[in-house]
């Protein structure tokens, strides 16, 4: 085995540039996409600026509602300020918090609470203005509730007081829990995306996995290289069968591989908060696994790299196409799920450990190291 | 001591090697000739343990492929007619990457280098890409000569290179045989290096013309 580091050693010294290219690529392109599309839609949020005349719990709930939507970017600001930038078209509408909101809001009053202001430019006004009607009515609405319970309480002259603010917490409470308007999805112990506001939620795992699969292929263009070369002959008379050695340096990719899968797992914790857990680390080697066989495998049979790169290319979009993992196609994969079972990248998705293909592939291993080696054939 | 002893190859019906006995000792040449096709290559990959006779055997210092062959390919430099080297590697890196695969005892560097300059093939640090067909060829011959074998099996080691690095590699063969004790076989459509280099000649094949080409020279020739 010592031989077959050295001279791998050799071999990576020359093609370093490429190497460290394609064990690089499926690190980094999550962290762009997923950095990109999210400044990307920061930039197309609209901007609106809010108010505050008063500052009162109800006020500042009103507040924290409107900043959660997810098409629009909240600035806080003076009124003067914020009548200037809209002035400078620099934000698309204002909304002042009059003075008094949460008084009014208490005598179950939703008339004058919040004034407007928009420009000629204003494309996003009128349905700001009914999103934000939407919440003073709903706020509203919550304290007429209250009222209508503090006087059932004194009708029936129940002995118990609810504090107000407890009632208003507990209508919170039963509107985020029993909303089913928007469900919220988590995958890999990842924090709840649709509650970070975010128009597209990405699978960090999923879109990394598919760049491993393509990078893989790439990383094991050397089999090509190395049996075309025609040096393969010369292995009858070297320690080890041609066949060894090139399971010896598929071993030697396995590690660095898995190298860098942990290497992957701490910068996504650091740059993107995901995760980090042994059990995700065993998911990722089993589908780095999974990647280095089928592209050993594949590699084998191949004597064109262009031919071995197209077919690398298909089953990579193919595969990327039935996870989901770039474009969310749920029809293809729910009508079958026989075909989950087998795709890989579906069980990097879905946090599982593959075992499937990961057995298959094996097996295929240890058929082909068995067979006869062309070299050696006994015609 | 190589003793070839009644090799028959067929290919399905096609009858390739027929009926071949010879026997080689150590500081002998044996030139192989015979039309394309005759079987030249065969024999040697035969007495290379790659492929395997349909009928008889053959043995290497009383080792047999049969029972031995991991023995036995110790002992064997095959050189293949493909040049069968890293382009991207410089000589050096070249020798040094077959040295660490290759049977036998450690060999450093200046020892690889000797080898190399032995056959004047001494630029040993420039990448390979770059050389000429001549030196390409010896580093072909010089990466098979790593181990230090007993039989070198080379298969048309001079084809395409020019008159200088052929005359240099024939130099070099017959050095190796005299001086090392060496048995080497050698396949060569060129009548006159055949003549030059060889002790004996096995003309294989149904066609008389190399034959009737050779049988002028003093050098023993066996047909088959």
């Amino acid at each position: 085995m010592k031989q077959i580091i050295y001279t791998r050693m050799m071999q990576w010294k020359k093609q370093w540039l490429g190497i460290v290219c394609w064990s690089i690529i499926p690190l980094l392109i999550p962290i762009c996409i997923v950095l990109g599309t999210s400044n990307v839609q920061d930039d197309a949020k609209i901007p609106i600026g809010i108010v505050m005349e008063e500052n009162t719990s109800t006020a500042n709930d009103f507040l924290d509602e409107v900043k959660s939507a997810p098409f629009i970017r909240v600035q806080q600001l003076d009124k003067t300020a914020a009548l200037q930038q809209l002035e400078k078209h620099e934000l698309d509408s204002v909304f002042i918090i009059l003075d008094g909101y949460e008084e009014e809001i208490m005598r179950g009053n939703r008339n004058q609470l919040i004034e407007g202001y928009h420009s000629d430019l204003s494309f996003a006004y009128t349905p700001v203005k009914e999103m934000v009607v939407s919440i003073v009515q709903q706020d509203a609405g919550r304290y007429r509730a209250v009222k209508v319970i503090q006087d059932i309480g004194e009708r029936y002259r129940v002995q118990e007081q609810w504090p107000v603010e407890d009632m208003i917490r507990k209508s919170q409470t039963i509107q985020k829990d029993e909303n089913l308007l928007r469900s919220s999805f988590t995958y890999l112990g990842e924090a709840d995306s649709m509650e970070s506001g975010e128009l597209v939620s990405w699978n960090v795992w999923g879109l990394w996995s598919i760049a491993a699969l393509l990078a893989t292929f790439f990383l094991f263009d050397w089999i090509i290289k190395e049996r075309t070369s025609g040096v393969g002959p010369r292995f009858a008379f070297f320690r080890m069968s041609h066949r060894a050695y090139l399971i010896g340096n598929m071993f030697i990719y396995t590690i660095f591989l898995g190298w860098m899968n942990l290497l992957t797992m701490v910068v996504y914790h650091y740059v993107l908060h995901e995760a980090l857990s042994i059990h995700l680390f065993i998911v990722l080697f089993t589908f780095q696994l999974t990647c280095i066989m089928t592209a050993f495998l594949l590699a084998t049979c191949f004597k064109n790299a262009y031919a071995y790169f197209g077919l690398a290319f298909a089953i990579t979009f193919m595969i990327a196409v039935i996870s989901g993992a770039i474009l969310p196609i749920d029809g293809i994969t729910g009508g079958l799920p026989w075909l989950e079972k087998w795709n890989p990248v579906q069980s990097v998705m879905n946090g599982e450990i593959h075992y499937a293909s990961f057995i298959l592939l094996a097996i295929g291993i240890a058929i082909w190291y068995a067979g006869k080696e062309r070299l050696h054939a006994n015609s | 001591m190589l003793t070839v002893d009644h090799i028959s190859k067929t290919y399905g019906k096609h009858l390739i090697l027929n009926d071949i006995t010879f026997q080689a000792s150590p500081g002998e040449i044996i030139g192989l000739v015979g039309e394309n096709g005759a079987g030249k290559s065969t024999l040697l990959r035969i007495l290379a343990t790659i492929n395997k006779p349909t009928k008889g055997s053959f043995t290497l210092n009383h080792l047999s492929p049969t029972t031995q062959k991991k023995q036995i390919r110790q002992h064997i430099g095959f050189v293949p007619q493909d040049i069968a080297i890293w382009d991207h590697f410089t000589v050096e890196e070249n020798m040094v990457f077959f040295e660490k695969l290759t049977w036998g005892k450690k060999k450093n560097k200046s020892a690889l280098q000797a080898i190399c300059k032995d056959m004047e093939l001494d630029k040993w640090k420039e990448k390979v890409s770059t050389l000429s067909g001549g030196m390409k060829r010896k580093l072909n011959l010089a990466i098979s000569l790593i181990h230090d074998p007993t039989l070198i099996l080379l298969d048309e080691p001079t084809v395409g290179i020019d008159l200088r690095s052929r005359t240099e590699i024939g130099n070099y063969l017959r050095k190796l045989a005299t001086e090392n004790d060496k048995i080497i076989i050698y396949t060569s459509h060129d009548m006159d290096e055949i003549r030059h280099i060889c002790d004996r000649i096995i003309c294989i094949g149904e066609d008389p013309f190399y034959y009737n080409l050779l049988k002028q020279t003093d050098k023993e020739i066996i047909a088959f």
